[in-house]
């Protein structure tokens, strides 16, 4: 392994390290905004002390990790030696998973699977059209008898 | 006697049959498919199962996990693709032999391994947890705060993963769990002004999007992969000579299965490993394995369907899941109003008996469909991904929707969607992030429990002897790992020294 690459390696741990320590304290922060009650209320305890503590402990570990990204165990290098870029069809299914509740929403539960289905089987290279019709119809149909005839679920 | 009595009377019932027949199937069909497993099978099912009856619902989500333990060896051993991770060990020695023209053998020998090692870890079952229970009549808060914290401390020895991220991504599930209004004091925290959040952020949501969502962004990634079977898979009864040379590994390696089941947070994947190297590391034919060694595909196929009785004891016995599965069988049984525990014992004896025959009746079953099946369930794996996961994705989001007819548990479960898939590529698994969803109510409720109790002085949880034990396993669940791992780079530089000398 060369020296750029085992610095790289360095640099991410580093920044997942710096991830975590910042997301701990964000959230301890935010305990501050929390309402104070009364002792006898609290009973002892207030409702910040449980998530302050966890926080701590998380920040605390996100530090050993900082401290360990400068020592990198061989487990560390083959874990990030696995790990390719993400590839852009990985962003483009999250965007399409964050359009269906939008569709669901807007349009309604069917048209919304009719539109979302054969567009994520297309995304992911699908080209059986008879395939994709015929499975994706049997679906919806499964859906319909499940949550609206048996479960009875107002869907939207 | 009297557990074994309701457990044949739940079996001698069609209807339970009818159940324990159809849910084997599904759990089948779904273990051979790579990708989906037993934990994404039962978040799935979590909505549907919590409007069911409650025996029926949870013999159904443990008849499921059974199943799709066994199914995943099916496709481990004819494609060479672990249908579940609990089957990754099969790959090492059942994917040999079907290369060497023996699959049907293989797919035996799995199937007879697979059964007896989940027939003999539900016996220990039946026996073991009730008896922990009554262990857990003498608990109070203290005990339970350090059950719980023994229970987390588990999280260190996961395998595969770094100690530390598995204990952030336990904090981090911790910090979920003390989302929405405190009900001592009734307290808002972290809730941001969102109504939605003020009963807590949604347990099932979060994880049918950190399972289901995370695994099909994962998916996106291997849209090219094209799976080939090797061969037909028609099983074949393993022959005496067979039997003969595994039945003693089998027996061990169900032994390893059962125990680590029921330590917290292990799982059948751990048990499977172990049992593997420990089969290697007695065996006399140690070049053989990886090559297609019969004990190798046997021990773990018997360690990680004993596991699936084991790690119900510490469940249904404590509340502490013994693993991601039973982590959501868990979280079903909290949701129809059932407390795990010595109570359960009292007051439900119908339902545990429920669970222990639809445990039993699954594991008979699918050693029926194995022996006759195996060849169906095999084609099953090659379903275009490109087909079945936009359909998991959808059934996941309405799933997500029915349970409070809400959008906005939609949008969690899209959220956790891709959080998941990012922290599982910075490996930082979903199983410990469960672990502390769950956990986290005990830990803080037994914890301010404790301090009222000992009037401020929760060095007194330390008098408690039960509660000491368990603290005391706990750091040594912590400090275990690490002491080993400081021996064995001890030994390494000793060997090193003395390779040095004798140079």
């Amino acid at each position: 392994m060369t020296d750029t690459h085992h610095r790289s390696i360095q640099r991410t741990q580093f920044l997942e390290a710096l991830a975590v320590m910042a997301f701990a304290a964000a959230l301890y922060g935010v305990t501050f905004t929390f309402d104070r009650v009364p002792p006898l209320l609290a009973q002892g305890i207030q409702p910040t002390v449980f998530p302050r503590a966890i926080l701590a402990i998380m920040f605390a570990l996100g530090l050993i990790r900082a401290i360990n990204a400068a020592r990198l165990s061989a487990a560390d290098i083959e874990f990030v030696a696995r790990t390719k870029s993400i590839p852009p069809i990985v962003f483009l299914t999250a965007g399409l998973l964050i359009v269906l509740p939008i569709l669901m929403a807007m349009i309604g539960t069917f048209p919304a699977l009719v539109l979302f289905l054969p567009a994520l089987s297309l995304l992911w290279g699908e080209r059986r059209w008879k395939l994709m019709a015929l499975s994706f119809a049997g679906f919806t149909g499964f859906v319909y008898v499940l949550f609206r005839l048996i479960m009875n679920v107002p869907l939207p | 006697m009297e557990p074994f009595l309701l457990v044949l009377q739940f079996l001698a019932d069609p209807y339970n049959l009818m159940i324990i027949a159809g849910g084997t199937l599904v759990g089948l069909i779904v273990g051979a498919l790579p990708g989906l497993g037993s934990v994404i099978l039962i978040a799935l099912m979590l909505p549907f199962v919590v409007r069911m009856d409650p025996t029926t619902g949870i013999a159904l989500c443990a008849i499921v996990y059974c199943a799709t333990t066994y199914g995943g060896s099916i496709t481990a051993i004819l494609i060479n693709t672990p249908g579940t991770p609990a089957a990754a060990m099969t790959t090492f020695d059942g994917y040999p032999m079907a290369q060497k023209g023996e699959a049907g053998r293989a797919l035996g020998i799995a199937t007879f391994s697979s059964a007896i090692g989940g027939i003999l870890g539900i016996l220990v079952m039946i026996v073991a947890t009730p008896l922990l229970a009554q262990v857990a009549y003498h608990f109070g808060p203290a005990e339970f705060f350090a059950l719980a914290v023994f229970g987390m401390s588990m999280l260190a020895s996961i395998s595969g993963n770094s100690m530390v991220k598995n204990f952030i991504g336990g904090a981090f599930g911790l910090i979920l769990a003390t989302v929405g209004t405190d009900l001592t004091t009734g307290v808002e925290r972290f809730t941001f002004g969102q109504p939605d959040l003020y009963e807590g952020i949604a347990v099932v949501q979060i994880m049918i999007g950190i399972f289901a969502g995370g695994e099909l962004l994962r998916q996106a990634t291997q849209t090219k992969v094209k799976r080939e079977l090797v061969a037909d898979g028609v099983t074949k009864l393993p022959s005496l000579q067979d039997f003969k040379a595994i039945w003693k590994t089998v027996l061990r390696a169900t032994g390893i299965g059962t125990f680590i089941g029921i330590l917290p947070a292990e799982g059948g994947k751990v048990a499977a490993m172990i049992a593997y190297n420990e089969e290697m590391r007695w065996s006399k034919n140690k070049d053989q394995f990886g090559k297609g060694a019969i004990e190798g595909l046997a021990a773990p196929e018997a360690a990680n369907n004993a596991a699936t009785g084991g790690t119900m004891v510490p469940t249904l016995a404590l509340g502490i899941p013994g693993g991601g599965s039973t982590a959501i069988i868990l979280t079903a049984m909290l949701i129809l109003g059932l407390r795990p525990g010595p109570a359960l014992f009292a007051e439900q004896p119908d339902l545990l008996a429920g669970i222990f025959g639809a445990m039993l009746g699954a594991n008979i079953c699918f050693l029926i469909y194995g022996m006759v099946g195996a060849k169906f369930f095999s084609r099953i794996t090659l379903i275009p991904t490109t087909i079945l996961w936009p359909c998991v994705i959808c059934l996941a989001a309405l799933g997500a929707f029915s349970l409070q007819q809400s959008m906005f548990d939609v949008g969690v479960m899209v959220f956790f969607a891709i959080l998941g898939f990012f922290l599982n590529r910075h490996g930082f698994a979903p199983a410990p992030i469960v672990m502390g969803l769950i956990l986290g109510e005990l830990i803080e409720t037994s914890l301010k429990q404790s301090y009222l109790i000992y009037d401020g002085n929760l060095w007194a949880i330390l008098q408690q002897p039960i509660a000491l034990v368990f603290l005391l396993l706990s750091v040594l669940g912590v400090c275990g790992p690490l002491i080993a791992k400081a021996i064995g780079a001890y030994r390494a530089n000793q060997a090193a020294l003395l390779t040095g000398n004798d140079e």
